[in-house]
């Protein structure tokens, strides 16, 4: 890679930190919630760097995404915490240093004393395709019916879940007009 | 969240105030959420709002958990000139319609009901045909009937419990076309005025949009203070 | 299938030059979208002739320019900023990877993902301009704007699924290539409706107006003023022209066309759909978001998962 792109790759990862640690030393909801998103998107823009150019695309597009949703939680729900007052988003400072530093420790470790193999060959022609078979191979049609069932089970879930269902909706005998406090657009 | 550890820096003074307001307070809303609860006046003097009014609203969110209604009264040299206006009740309801075309977000089809009003302010012949298209163009907008349906249904229970006139019956689109009928019917006098105080029961709960729909299509030509607070109190 | 340029040959090849071209050329579309809606708005009003929808764009962009900036109380400021440019930014990262003929400026092979992600970015800029103004109907407009999106975004995503399962790519030069003979729009009608309403909602626009709606006092833009007004409402245009110029190689053959060169094509053709979607805005009616999410999950993505599922039929099929 050309000097450029070195240096484009570690200014994104300094960005990445310093974005990451602006999450909680900013005084509002909001403002922590974007420098989340800002650190992401570095991050996502490093992995375009390395080549990954669809996951990198993609975690930029997720995180953006989350983040918004997340600022209107996060607005609803820290309720004490107003915009742009003191406020402290640290909890349990001393476990929470002493696990941080421990883990960056391990794996700094591992990053550095670890003896990484030296490949062997080259990639294949069409590599989604090969790494696809290696992985999921006979058992494709296993695979297939997994995403369904996996859907189903969240729907199930949150409907299990839900606080108000059709019963209290329609009454007891699922027949009439829906009581809701702001009817949809379907007009179910 | 685990408070027990968490260092209390944050300065739980209840006199926190950014720039001079003071914080929002909680409140239960519909959902039984606790949410922060806010205090809007909508009016006096808004665009397509009825001039005089003010609804001052309780927010939770943009869902008007309760509200109170007041007509600012018109100053003593303002009096005088209310008398003069002369335009009908065919062309105040024009006025309304144009007012909850635009508040539908129907540039275009408000700018027609605006030219329609202008002519039969003026005393054009072809208003009346214009009028007709404009009425046949909103009967054809699905968009408008699908945004406008089951809003605010008024029965004829609900009109007489709150003494008000039976043209108001059905939901906000039922009552648009009530409006674009009346317009037809030129030379009518301005409908009686409106109870202010029969306002909040129909928009609470709604949020803002379809409050300010609400408000549009009830086709206000002249408000009705009933008592205030103060003649109230004086009476008691 | 095209070969895969490393990213680091492609940011290399995207001089300087090329770009300013490209925001150049958007910035034509926006002034063609911005007079359009002035005359059919001078129009609609019933101004006589076409002097005063001409100069309304240009007469509203010269007074912002020289109006006062107003502020709120305690506004985030730099999210407020952050947000109002924003808007300009994201079109301008979504047009460079739409090809002009045989030239792009930012060939990335997976494109057609980078304009889904460039689009989602305006999820945060709006509503980052609801909230930073610290005003009541400004932020209703930004979770206005939230709430529509929920309901358009899931459809939209699925719709530009549909093109690069036919064209076995996600390198938008090679699904344009890839309608030779038989433009998509053609056998993905869904598809491209729902991609339509998909751009005229992220950029805030005539029937997805909502967060800047009239009963609002003008929503999100309820408080900006001047130059930032000016910014807010070009990134509008900007999306509105970016996304019809996505349109052309995704839905509407790329450069394909008798008589006249690929490039030119491209830019007839964005703006014949340019100048479709402006004259959307006066016509219809405002959607709700609250009555929006239900239509959007319950018909509009429903209706676009079958459309992949055909597509996905033929294309195996074929290939």
């Amino acid at each position: 890679m050309s000097v450029v792109a070195d240096v484009a790759f570690w200014v994104l990862g300094v960005l990445a930190v310093l974005a990451g640690a602006a999450v909680f030393v900013v005084d509002s909801m909001a403002r922590a919630t974007y420098a989340l998103a800002v650190s992401f998107v570095a991050v996502g823009l490093q992995v375009l760097f390395l080549q990954q150019t669809y996951v990198g695309v993609v975690v930029i597009l997720m995180m953006v995404m989350e983040m918004a949703i997340m600022a209107v939680y996060m607005v609803m729900f820290m309720g004490m915490n107003p915009a742009l007052m003191p406020m402290s988003m640290v909890h349990d400072k001393r476990l929470a240093l002493a696990a941080a530093i421990g883990t960056f420790l391990v794996l700094a470790a591992g990053v550095l004393l670890v003896d990484w193999p030296a490949r062997r060959g080259s990639p294949p022609p069409d590599a989604t395709r090969a790494l696809g078979e290696a992985l999921m191979g006979h058992k494709m049609l296993v695979m297939t019916v997994i995403s369904p069932v996996m859907v189903a089970t969240i729907v199930a879930g949150v409907v299990l879940a839900s606080a108000r269902t059709r019963y209290d909706r329609y009454g007891d005998d699922l027949r009439g007009a829906p009581d809701d406090p702001q009817p949809g657009g379907v007009g179910r | 969240m685990d408070h027990g550890d968490m260092d209390m820096d944050m300065d739980m003074d209840m006199d926190m105030s950014p720039g001079g307001i003071a914080l929002a307070k909680g409140g239960p809303d519909r959902d039984g959420l606790e949410m922060d609860v806010l205090h809007v006046p909508l009016g006096p003097v808004l665009p397509y709002w009825p001039a005089g009014l003010v609804l001052h609203c309780t927010l939770h969110g943009d869902v008007i958990a309760a509200a109170e209604a007041e007509v600012l009264a018109p100053g003593p040299d303002e009096a005088d000139q209310a008398d003069e206006v002369s335009a009908t009740g065919a062309v105040r309801s024009l006025d309304n319609v144009v007012s909850l075309l635009a508040l539908a977000g129907w540039d275009a089809a408000a700018a027609e009901a605006r030219r329609v009003r202008d002519d039969l302010l003026d005393g054009d012949g072809h208003a009346a045909e214009r009028l007709q298209r404009l009425d046949r163009r909103v009967r054809r907008s699905v968009i408008l009937r699908w945004s406008l349906r089951r809003l605010a249904p008024l029965g004829p229970d609900d009109l007489s419990a709150r003494d008000l006139p039976a043209g108001l019956a059905g939901d906000t689109y039922d009552r648009l076309l009530a409006m674009l009928d009346r317009a037809g019917r030129g030379g009518l006098a301005p409908l009686q005025p409106f109870p202010v105080s029969a306002l909040p029961d129909l928009v609470v709960g709604l949020d803002l949009a379809a409050a300010r729909l609400v408000v549009a299509g009830l086709d206000l030509h002249e408000l009705d203070p009933g008592r205030t607070k103060a003649q109230e109190e004086s009476h008691a | 299938m095209p070969e895969l340029v490393p990213l680091a040959t492609a940011v290399q090849a995207a001089a300087p030059v090329w770009s300013l071209l490209a925001a150049a050329i958007l910035g034509c579309l926006v002034m063609l979208a911005a007079v359009l809606d002035g005359v059919l708005s001078a129009r609609g009003n019933g101004a006589a002739g076409a002097g005063v929808g001409l100069r309304r764009p240009f007469a509203e962009a010269a007074r912002l320019m020289r109006q006062r900036r107003r502020t709120t109380i305690e506004p985030d400021s730099l999210l407020w900023r952050i947000g109002g440019a924003g808007l300009l930014v994201a079109a301008l990262l979504m047009v460079a990877v739409v090809p002009l003929g045989r030239w792009t400026v930012f060939d990335l092979d997976v494109g057609v993902v980078w304009f889904n992600a460039m689009d989602v970015l305006v999820w945060a800029f709006v509503w980052l301009v609801g909230w930073g103004a610290n005003s009541a109907p400004s932020l209703v407009g930004g979770y206005r704007f939230l709430a529509l999106g929920l309901g358009y975004e899931l459809p939209l995503m699925f719709a530009l699924v549909a093109p690069p399962i036919a064209a076995q790519s996600l390198n938008v030069g090679a699904v344009a290539a890839a309608q030779h003979g038989l433009w998509f729009v053609v056998w993905m009608p869904v598809a491209f409706v729902v991609y339509c309403l998909g751009v005229t909602a992220f950029s805030v626009w005539g029937p997805f107006a909502a967060a800047i709606g009239a009963d609002l006092a003008g929503g999100v833009r309820a408080e900006l003023s001047g130059v930032d007004r000016l910014v807010f409402e070009l990134g509008r245009y900007a999306l509105l022209a970016a996304g019809a110029a996505f349109a052309v190689p995704m839905f509407l053959g790329g450069g394909a066309g008798p008589l006249l060169p690929d490039w030119a094509w491209v830019l007839v053709k964005t703006a014949v759909l340019l100048a479709a979607l402006v004259g959307l805005r006066r016509r219809l009616p405002v959607l709700r978001p609250d009555k929006l999410m239900e239509v959007g999950w319950l018909v509009l993505l429903p209706a676009v998962l079958v459309q992949d599922l055909v597509v996905a039929v033929v294309a195996a099929g074929r290939g």
